[in-house]
């Protein structure tokens, strides 16, 4: 999934539903992590290990926003994936996500 | 680790004005589409958890493909530049599921969209032209000029 364009220095937001396997909304077992990567690397430019939510007490739904700050590593013209990590009945799942700063 | 089938989509730009495609293809557990109990909504959220669409119903885009929904969402005042997340949200045989569109509103447009209806009056005290715009709202421009 493609969250979209972030301006340098700004918030980019992140979303993600949690379901098990059966793509049921699901509530997890806690709340999702999330890593931010950029290309070809293999270490995270931001982390977050508890992400908010659930939105709007809708079940699984959970939101984050990361700053995307040239001080934490961030760049111009570049796309950045996002792994989002989570265990339902201790069964773990993730979601896979880009976005680009601009 | 378990593994999904990507089903959160990007559905690009658009402007306040525009008309955001609402769509949904309703699917089981096993992705097969198949008819919900009712018809699905969406409920749109901005980056900071405010909620600017609740609970809309959405009607059935063709009624030969099963489980699918849309219809266009004009972008009126309510929204604003920036991120945004539209959740779906439908049942199929008591079972819930959810699915999550992500757009983007950049800076221009026009909240009130285009004029719906044109109509010039000439009147001794001034000439009026008098717009609809698709949010329904009325104007009532005076002495319009070409510049």
């Amino acid at each position: 999934m493609y969250f979209g364009h972030v301006a340098l220095e700004g918030n980019v937001g992140i979303w993600v539903q949690c379901r098990n396997a059966s793509d049921v909304p699901s509530a997890p077992d806690a709340a999702p992590n999330l890593s931010v990567y950029e290309e070809g690397s293999s270490t995270a430019l931001a982390t977050d290990a508890s992400m908010t939510g659930p939105v709007d007490s809708k079940t699984g739904f959970y939101r984050e926003s990361v700053a995307c700050t040239a001080a934490a590593g961030f760049e111009s013209g570049k796309t950045y994936s996002v792994l989002i990590e989570y265990a339902i009945s201790a069964t773990s799942y993730s979601a896979v996500g880009t976005f680009t700063v601009v | 680790m378990s593994h999904h089938i990507e089903v959160d989509t990007y559905k690009g730009r658009y402007q306040l004005g525009d008309h955001y495609p609402l769509s949904v293809l309703c699917v089981n557990g096993a992705h097969t589409p198949a008819a919900p109990t009712s018809a699905p909504t969406v409920d749109i959220f901005d980056t900071s958890d405010n909620k600017v669409v609740t609970a809309r119903a959405i009607p059935p885009k063709d009624e030969n493909e099963t489980g699918w929904f849309g219809e266009g969402l004009f972008l009126d005042s309510s929204f604003s530049a920036g991120q945004w997340c539209a959740r779906y949200s439908y049942a199929i045989s008591g079972t819930s599921y959810a699915k999550l569109d992500f757009f983007e509103i950049i800076a221009g447009g026009d909240s009130a969209g285009a004029y719906t209806s044109l109509e010039y009056y000439d009147r001794p005290h001034g000439k009026f032209l008098m717009g609809g715009r698709e949010d329904g709202t009325l104007e009532a421009n005076r002495n319009p000029y070409l510049a």
